[in-house]
C-alpha cells in the first residue's frame, strides 16, 4: 500500500494560494490526517487551495467526500478549492463521482491562475470587434455577446440584457453613422461588470444636432404610439450608467452593467 | 443571413371563424421583422382576423420587433379584428414593461384563457 503523501508550498506566481500536493494512494485510512492538514491551513488564512492531484494513483470516493466538506467551509470563508489534475484518466473516475459538479479541474498551473486572478482578483478580458454597418451582422454579434456572459458566469438574465443592448446600439449606430464606415464594439469584461463602448463615425454633427443627440439619451422619451424611440430608453432601463461622448463626426455610447449574483 | 432566426407557425383556430393561431419560434430582431409583418399581413389577405399569437417559443424581441408588434395590434383593431398574446417569456415580458407595452397589448398566460376572452369579444360584439 502506497499510503497518502501531503506536501504545502505557497504559489510562487500567486502567493495567496497555497497548493497541496497529493501523492500516493488516497484511500479511507488517509482521511483523517488529509483534513486536519486542510483544517490547519485555513486556520492559518489559507482560504484558496489548488489541490495537485497530478501524482495521486488512487482517489477513494469518501476522500472526495471529505474534500467535499473541507470546500463547504472554504467557501463560508469566502475561499475555495480546486484540482490540477493533469491525468485524464483520474478526471474520468472523479466524474462519474460527481466530483465535476462541485469542483473545478485544471489541466494546468496557468489555466488555474487565469480563472483565479478573473473570480478573485477581478481581473478583466476585453473583446473588440469592427463590424461593417450592415444589420445582418447584429444579430450574430448580439448572440456572441451573450454567449460570452454566460460563459464567464454571467446569468442569463445579465446575458439577455447585454444581447439587448448590444442590438439595440450597434443597431442605432448603423442607423446614424456612416454607411461605408465600420462600427467598432469593445467589450470589457470583470466577474463583477461589463462595459460595452460601441461606436459610429458619421457624417459632421452640427452643434444642434449634438445638443439633440445628447438630449435623446439624456431624456429618453417613450411614445407608445410612435415606432421609433424605443432603443434608447430601453438601454438606458438596462444599464446602470450610459455615457455618451460626440465628436464632429462621431458617436460614442458607452454602457456599463454590474454584474446581477446569485441568479444563474 | 438571419432569416431562419425566426419561424412562424400558422394554426386555423378551433371555433373562432377567421381565427389563427401563430406561433413564433426564434427571435424577433431588426431582421426578422419584416418576414413577421409580412406574414400577417398576408393571413389578413386571406380573410383572417383573429390572431393568437403563441409566444412560448419567441426567445428574443428587440424594440424593433415590439414596434412593429404594436402597429400590427393597432392595424388589426382598427379592423375590427384582435391580437392576444400568450406563454410570454419572463424575459421578452420584462422588455414588453419597460416599452409600457404590456399595457396595450393583450397578454394571457395560455391558450385557453386567450380563446375564452376572444370568444367573449366576439359574442359582444356580435350582441351590439
Amino acid at each position: 500500500m502506497n499510503d497518502l503523501q501531503i506536501s504545502v508550498k505557497t504559489c510562487d506566481e500567486e502567493p495567496e494560494v497555497t497548493i497541496v500536493g497529493l501523492s500516493g494512494e488516497a484511500g479511507l485510512e488517509s482521511i483523517p490526517n488529509l483534513v486536519d492538514r486542510i483544517e490547519s491551513l485555513i486556520r492559518d488564512g489559507k482560504i484558496h487551495l489548488l489541490v495537485d492531484l497530478s501524482k495521486i494513483t488512487f482517489l477513494s470516493a469518501p476522500v472526495l467526500g471529505a474534500l467535499m466538506g473541507c470546500r463547504a467551509h472554504l467557501l463560508h470563508l469566502a475561499g475555495s478549492i480546486s484540482f490540477l489534475l493533469p491525468h485524464s484518466e483520474l478526471s474520468a473516475n472523479l466524474d462519474e463521482m460527481g466530483a465535476g459538479l462541485v469542483f473545478r479541474y485544471y489541466e494546468n498551473l496557468n489555466s488555474f491562475l487565469e480563472d483565479f486572478h478573473w473570480h478573485y482578483r477581478n481581473a478583466s478580458r476585453k473583446l473588440s470587434l469592427k463590424v461593417p454597418s450592415d444589420c445582418v451582422y447584429v444579430s450574430p454579434l448580439r448572440h456572441l455577446v451573450s454567449r460570452i456572459l454566460l460563459n464567464k458566469g454571467y446569468s442569463s438574465r445579465d446575458a439577455f440584457h447585454l444581447e439587448m443592448i448590444v442590438d439595440e446600439l450597434a443597431n442605432n449606430a448603423m442607423e446614424h453613422g456612416s454607411p461605408e464606415k465600420p462600427i467598432t464594439l469593445d467589450l470589457l469584461l470583470s466577474h463583477s461588470s461589463a462595459v460595452l463602448t460601441v461606436r459610429n463615425e458619421c457624417l459632421s454633427l452640427s452643434a444642434e444636432s449634438q445638443k439633440q443627440l445628447l438630449n435623446k439619451f439624456e431624456n429618453p422619451v417613450i411614445d407608445i404610439n410612435s415606432s421609433r424611440g424605443r432603443g434608447i430608453a430601453l438601454v438606458k432601463k438596462l444599464s446602470d450608467k450610459v455615457d455618451v461622448t460626440l465628436g464632429d463626426d462621431w458617436v460614442q455610447v458607452c454602457v456599463s452593467k454590474r454584474r446581477e449574483r446569485n441568479k444563474r | 443571413m438571419n432569416d431562419e432566426k425566426l419561424s412562424l407557425e400558422v394554426d386555423v383556430l378551433e371555433g373562432i371563424p377567421q381565427g389563427r393561431l401563430l406561433k413564433f419560434v426564434g427571435d424577433l430582431d431588426y431582421t426578422t421583422t419584416t418576414k413577421m409583418s409580412d406574414a400577417i399581413t398576408k393571413l389578413q389577405e386571406e380573410g383572417a382576423l383573429y390572431f393568437i399569437a403563441d409566444f412560448s417559443r419567441l426567445r428574443y424581441i428587440n424594440s424593433t420587433g415590439l414596434g412593429a408588434l404594436l402597429f400590427v395590434n393597432t392595424t388589426l383593431k382598427q379592423r375590427g379584428g384582435s391580437l392576444k398574446i400568450i406563454s410570454m417569456s419572463e424575459s421578452v415580458f420584462e422588455i414588453v414593461e419597460i416599452i409600457g407595452a404590456h399595457v396595450i397589448l393583450d397578454i394571457y398566460s395560455n391558450l385557453e384563457d386567450a380563446v375564452a376572452a376572444l370568444q367573449k369579444d366576439l359574442r359582444s360584439s356580435h350582441a351590439k
